[in-house]
């Protein structure tokens, strides 16, 4: 897991971030634990308190369920939400796309011949 | 009694037990030995001094100014429950090496007289009483002067209660030796004196001890 | 979340000399490292003599491991591995009689891994040296050895940092974090310190003492959320001083924190907004409530 210090995005939004694209990719699968918190923690060299606020971002969005005394481990992740998870980080990605292309001063056009050209080679 | 032999020796260092527990009794058994051999006479008034002072002195050594005003140097001690039941311990094991070690060498001192010189020509045969003699004075006297240093830990404080207890010591001694005074007496008020400043050098060092748990 | 205390004190109240520490309500969460932030003279060395049984003096009620023990019952100090802002050895020890005395005091402390320790953070034991002849860092090392090598669930360590080099107040760090980790939840730290901006990635949670009372204390990502830094035009600088809740101007703009209520208030001016670290939220908190003449 690689952590940017002075990215400004927060350390523990980067850990829930790498987490969740691991459990929607199904590297981790259903019943795996996460690592423990303190576990995290050490081997990051961060704070406790930033893995655990990390670890409940997850547990807001269902991801992952606390076990009292066993930490946490991977949801059933049901495969309409699986999808909109999906959805929602490809909705993410055009928009910021877009908002790149008004920059650039691309027409709407551009951008989707963009788009189909960049299918096509991936 | 093995944990309160071990909390006397923790607070000593490499070089007091070497010299307090090992060359200095040696030493003086050494040139009693001599003063009997050779002089046909004993070397008691000479060590007398010489204990004084190096028991007086040597105090400062053991427990390193312990007992100064607002010092953290106990404050170790003070993180476990156990602290003070080890200081306690340290501090009674001192007075009892203390009086082992003069009565020891006093007695040793004795017995060489006694086998040495045998016969005529003797200057001075102490008895029984006056080996005794010797140990208490020995041991009131450095206790006295301990009592001293462990109020005010000036190095002068620390040389003038050696210097003056030894000076005393010998001179009491001389009362003794020239029939000035009964030993016998001399021995009981010694030795009730002895054992009330025993009991006062722990309690007073105990107070400042529990003393530093709080504001004065 | 439900977070146990590992020491609980209230009312806690201890005057001497023109100081008075005074803290109606303490706790220090179980399972993380907290941390107590404060000028020098704000209390912490006094604070931390009280939870740890040096001074006995003060009024109130301290309790300790979820309420269950007092200090008085004796076993509490032997769970407690607890450091002094210097050496609280006797000068004329060396090594090998600390560990002895160590021995003595506490029933969990493990000479083998005391000498492990004592090799692993390279302290000069093997050249006999008396405790006042090893270096501010060294002493500070010694007696971190001791205490890790007992079995003990609470750490309270008097600036630990302070007397380190770089390179070993990293390694306190892992060595707080590694402590944590092996308690799974059982085991606390707390520790003063100065060096906030070191230790800011092995705090969970901080306290900020000033004049002897908490001015502020929370889990660090709370106070990250609840202060933000906010940087504008110096045109802006007047208006804003009168929102933010500290502010420093150049002539290129100002720089400050802000409580993030207060953000809404600071709309219509050319800002950007971050989120502060542990140590410009300490200096904050502590320059609105410092003595010190410091010239806004």
């Amino acid at each position: 897991m690689k952590l940017l210090q002075n990215s400004g995005v927060p350390i523990y939004q980067q850990i829930a971030e790498q987490m969740r694209t691991d459990i929607l990719a199904g590297k981790l699968k259903e019943g795996d634990y996460l690592p423990s918190i303190r576990g995290l923690a050490k081997d990051l060299k961060i704070s406790v308190i930033t893995t655990m606020k990390a670890y409940e971002q997850l547990e807001a969005e269902g991801l992952v369920t606390a076990a009292q005394g066993k930490g946490f481990y991977v949801n059933a992740q049901d495969s309409e939400m699986l999808k909109e998870q999906h959805m929602r980080r490809v909705e993410e990605a055009l928009t910021e796309a877009i908002r790149a292309a008004k920059i650039a001063g691309m027409t709407d056009l551009e951008l989707q011949e963009t788009l189909t050209a960049l299918q096509k080679l991936s | 009694m093995k944990d309160r032999v071990r909390s006397y020796l923790v607070f000593a260092t490499r070089g007091y037990k070497i010299v307090m527990l090992i060359v200095l009794p040696i030493f003086l058994l050494a040139v009693d030995f001599i003063a009997a051999v050779v002089f046909r006479g004993s070397a008691m008034p000479a060590y007398i001094m010489l204990l004084i002072m190096a028991e007086v002195m040597s105090d400062n050594w053991y427990l390193g100014g312990i007992q100064e005003k607002n010092s953290q140097k106990i404050d170790y001690l003070k993180t476990s429950a156990r602290g003070r039941q080890i200081m306690k311990s340290a501090l009674i094991m001192d007075l009892v090496r203390r009086l082992v070690f003069l009565v020891v060498i006093a007695g040793v001192s004795w017995l060489f007289t006694i086998i040495f010189t045998a016969g005529e020509g003797v200057r001075a045969k102490p008895g029984l009483w006056e080996v005794l003699l010797v140990a208490l004075l020995v041991y009131t006297l450095s206790l006295l002067g301990i009592f001293l240093c462990r109020f005010f830990s000036y190095l002068w404080v620390n040389l003038l209660a050696a210097y003056v207890g030894a000076i005393v010591g010998v001179v009491i001694f001389l009362i003794a030796a020239g029939g000035f005074l009964p030993v016998l007496l001399m021995d009981a008020v010694l030795g009730i004196l002895g054992a009330g400043l025993s009991v006062l050098a722990v309690k007073t060092a105990m107070l400042k001890v529990e003393g530093s748990y709080y504001d004065k | 979340m439900k977070i146990n205390s590992v020491v609980e004190a209230v009312n806690l109240e201890k005057k001497f000399r023109g100081f008075e520490l005074s803290i109606p309500k303490l706790q220090i969460p179980k399972g993380f490292a907290t941390a107590l932030i404060g000028e020098n003279g704000a209390g912490k060395t006094t604070l931390l003599n009280l939870l740890t049984g040096i001074r006995l003096d003060f009024k109130g009620e301290v309790s300790y491991f979820d309420g269950k023990e007092k200090l008085s019952g004796g076993g509490v100090q032997e769970r407690i591995g607890y450091t002094g802002p210097s050496s609280f050895f006797l000068p004329h020890w060396n090594a090998g009689q600390v560990a002895e005395i160590s021995e003595l005091l506490f029933s969990n402390f493990h000479r083998d891994r005391f000498e492990a320790i004592c090799e692993e953070l390279s302290i000069p034991v093997k050249e006999r040296k008396n405790v006042k002849e090893l270096s501010d860092g060294n002493k500070m090392k010694l007696m971190l050895a001791t205490v890790l090598a007992r079995d003990t669930e609470l750490l309270i360590l008097d600036e630990p940092a302070s007397p380190l080099d770089p390179l070993m107040r990293d390694k306190l760090c892992d060595i707080i974090r590694e402590y944590l980790e092996q308690g799974n939840g059982g085991r606390s730290v707390f520790f003063s310190t100065h060096n906030i901006a070191d230790m800011e990635n092995v705090t969970d949670y901080a306290i900020i003492l000033e004049h002897g009372n908490i001015v502020e204390e929370g889990f660090v990502e709370d106070l990250k959320e609840k202060y933000l830094l906010v940087k504008g035009e110096s045109g802006d600088a007047e208006a804003a001083g009168k929102i933010l809740f500290t502010m420093s101007k150049s002539s290129y703009g100002f720089e400050g924190i802000c409580l993030a209520d207060q953000l809404d208030r600071l709309t219509g001016m050319d800002i950007s907004v971050e989120t502060p670290t542990l140590s410009q939220i300490s200096v904050a908190v502590m320059k609105v409530n410092t003595s010190l003449k410091l010239g806004r």
